[in-house]
């Protein structure tokens, strides 16, 4: 590193090979680009304002697939489950406590380390126990119909959590919206304020795991995906590697729900059915699944391409969703962003001096 | 020849411990003895060479050493330490790094990504760039630095195996036929960093089948044949004996 500075130091943790696009073009657009979404809410009304922040609620379960699809090849189905625990586990505590504490900052910390604790437990069995590969896939598949599946029978009112009514396939309803109380402030995230905090949170997560998949344990996660065999002889124990990355994927889902029902106000075990849990599969391929930026991106056009096609009264959004799918995974397996942004990098190439070399690289795709 | 086996087994513990030492390991995979029965001791500083026919067991007492494979019975003591409960990561932790058969690199990261996933385990990060340099210098590979794994050439691949198994300085190396694919010159080019790698203190453990490149390391010699230890000795003592020669000819 030439300047010894800590702005440098910090950028150069934020870039390296799991990262596309780290030059100056790069981060002029990107900050543009931020200034843009702050700005949206004075730009459109407030319909499109509350439909975006619900676009943006699933970023964070597609990041989260990303980082453990794209970083490790672990291609999983389960994040709706975990999506759908956060949420109700959000709506359960939050349901329970509003009324006497009036904040629901007990209930979205639940909503997050829940399922992160299931994610871990269930990452423990899968990876300590050495399945790989498509086993995966078909596990945590099975586990988002099982979830799905007990959810749907909690109709009734034995099926009761304190105040909260499950409400088997009616769903949970009357979930509060999210309203934290931090330092003596006490705010409700609803409208426009909860596209904020969306907002902000949502570039805060994409720092962290761009820092995270740069680092010296993103470097042993991306090994582990490359070749479990030699990453291990070289004395890496890949079951916790993969663990850690699954639990934290499985939180990032819980904070998906978590926004999901306090947006909505409700949830229903339909949001952990098989063509959901099909969805972010489908975002996070057609992006890119090895950027995570890629993913961002495509996760907010397929949102609004599925709900264009449903709006001008089409029926076969996911037809069309799955044929893209398939082309995608045919012809461009790598995904649609990374090839364009490869592109972009090879027209506006500027080589960093004095970075580590092995960084230099930052295309990788 | 045979008897020596034998005597390997009831060898008396002395004060100074062997680094490994393999006593009467063997692995079955169904009725099919892949290991049988076999007894290896390896000083430490030793240079080994491990030569036997197709079948005879050489990669799986690699795989056995590592961890890949556990024993079916016999014990692997490592560092005066007995390992077979430990994973393979916490082996190579102990100084056990492998080259194996073939190659076995992070085929969709660059040349320089693959050498720094083993070294960022011991070299801080600002370190790193330098230290890569250095041992892409000695393997000639500085060119393709940036390259894909992918994109470079089989040699080249089996260079950088050798290169990442080297980086963690081990304290036993283990080489799963290193020249295979090589030309001569990358043959020879072996033999030496083999020899220099030995000189400076580590201990090496290679399966060959090149007969020439085993002359060049000229070290004491393992025979096995069937998942049986079938001979021991120095370079001379094996070339001249008639039993090895006629199990690779394959007479009986």
């Amino acid at each position: 590193m030439k300047s010894k500075n800590i702005f440098s130091t910090l950028a150069s943790r934020l870039n390296g090979p799991q990262s596309i696009g780290h030059s100056p073009v790069f981060w002029t657009i990107f900050i543009i680009f931020i200034v843009l979404l702050f700005c949206f809410p004075l730009l459109f009304s407030e319909y499109e304002v509350v439909n975006l922040t619900y676009f943006f609620s699933n970023l964070f379960l597609a990041m989260g697939l990303s980082l453990i699809w794209g970083c490790s090849d672990i291609l999983s189905f389960g994040q709706m489950a975990f999506f759908g625990l956060g949420g109700y586990a959000y709506g359960i505590i939050g349901i329970n406590l509003i009324g006497a504490v009036s904040n629901t900052n007990l209930a979205f910390l639940g909503g997050i380390l829940i399922p992160m604790a299931f994610a871990a437990i269930l990452g423990y069995f899968l990876f300590y126990g050495r399945v790989s590969g498509v086993y995966v896939t078909i596990i945590t598949l099975v586990s988002t119909l099982v979830f799905e599946t007990f959810m749907a029978q909690t109709a009734g009112p034995q099926w009761a959590i304190g105040k909260a009514l499950l409400g088997g396939y009616n769903g949970m309803t009357n979930i509060p919206s999210i309203q934290l109380q931090i330092f003596g402030l006490n705010k409700i995230f609803d409208g426009i304020p909860l596209y904020y905090f969306v907002l902000i949170l949502l570039i805060a997560v994409y720092f962290f795991l761009r820092y995270l998949v740069n680092s010296k344990y993103g470097n042993s996660l991306v090994a582990t995906g490359s070749n479990t065999l030699r990453t291990e002889m070289l004395g890496y124990d890949i079951r916790l590697i993969q663990v850690i990355a699954f639990a934290i994927a499985g939180a990032l889902a819980g904070l998906s729900g978590v926004i999901y029902v306090a947006w909505g106000h409700y949830i229903t075990p339909s949001t952990m059915g098989l063509t959901t849990a099909a969805l972010p599969v489908i975002w996070v391929a057609v992006g890119g699944r090895k950027s995570i930026l890629a993913t961002i991106i495509s996760a907010v056009v397929l949102q609004y391409f599925a709900q264009y096609l449903s709006v001008t009264g089409s029926e076969y959004a996911f037809v069309i969703l799955g044929a893209l799918l398939m082309f995608v995974v045919m012809y461009v397996p790598q995904g649609v962003i990374p090839p364009i942004a490869n592109y972009l990098n090879k027209i506006g190439k500027k080589r960093s001096v004095g970075e580590p070399v092995c960084h230099e690289e930052g295309e990788r795709t | 020849m045979r008897d020596q086996n034998l005597l390997h087994e009831i060898q008396p513990e002395d004060g100074n411990e062997p680094l490994l030492s393999l006593r009467g390991i063997s692995k079955y995979f169904g009725g099919l003895k892949a290991v049988d029965n076999v007894s290896l001791t390896i000083e430490n500083g030793e240079l080994r060479c491990l030569i036997g026919p197709n079948g005879a067991g050489k990669s799986t007492i690699f795989r056995l050493i590592t961890g890949y494979y556990r024993q079916d019975s016999g014990d692997v003591i490592y560092k005066a330490k007995e390992i077979s409960r430990l994973q393979p990561f916490q082996r190579a932790r102990l100084g056990l790094s492998i080259k194996f058969q073939t190659p076995m690199v992070y085929q969709d990261l660059t040349v320089r990504h693959n050498m720094w996933i083993p070294m960022q385990r011991i070299y801080k990060r600002e370190a790193i760039a330098t230290e890569i340099d250095k041992y892409l210098k000695l393997l000639g590979l500085l060119e393709v630095g940036e390259q894909f794994v992918k994109n470079i050439s089989h040699g080249q691949r089996q260079w950088l195996e050798i290169g990442m198994a080297l980086s963690v300085k081990p304290d036993l190396l283990l080489l799963d036929e290193p020249t295979a694919g090589m030309s001569l010159e990358e043959t020879q080019k072996t033999a030496q960093i083999v020899k220099d790698l030995n000189r400076d203190g580590m201990a090496i453990i290679v399966i060959d089948h090149d007969m020439e490149f085993v002359r060049t390391l000229n070290s004491k010699i393992t025979v096995l044949h069937l998942g049986k230890w079938f001979a021991e000795g120095n370079l001379a003592e094996i070339e001249s004996n008639e039993e090895v020669r006629s199990i690779y000819l394959g007479k009986k």
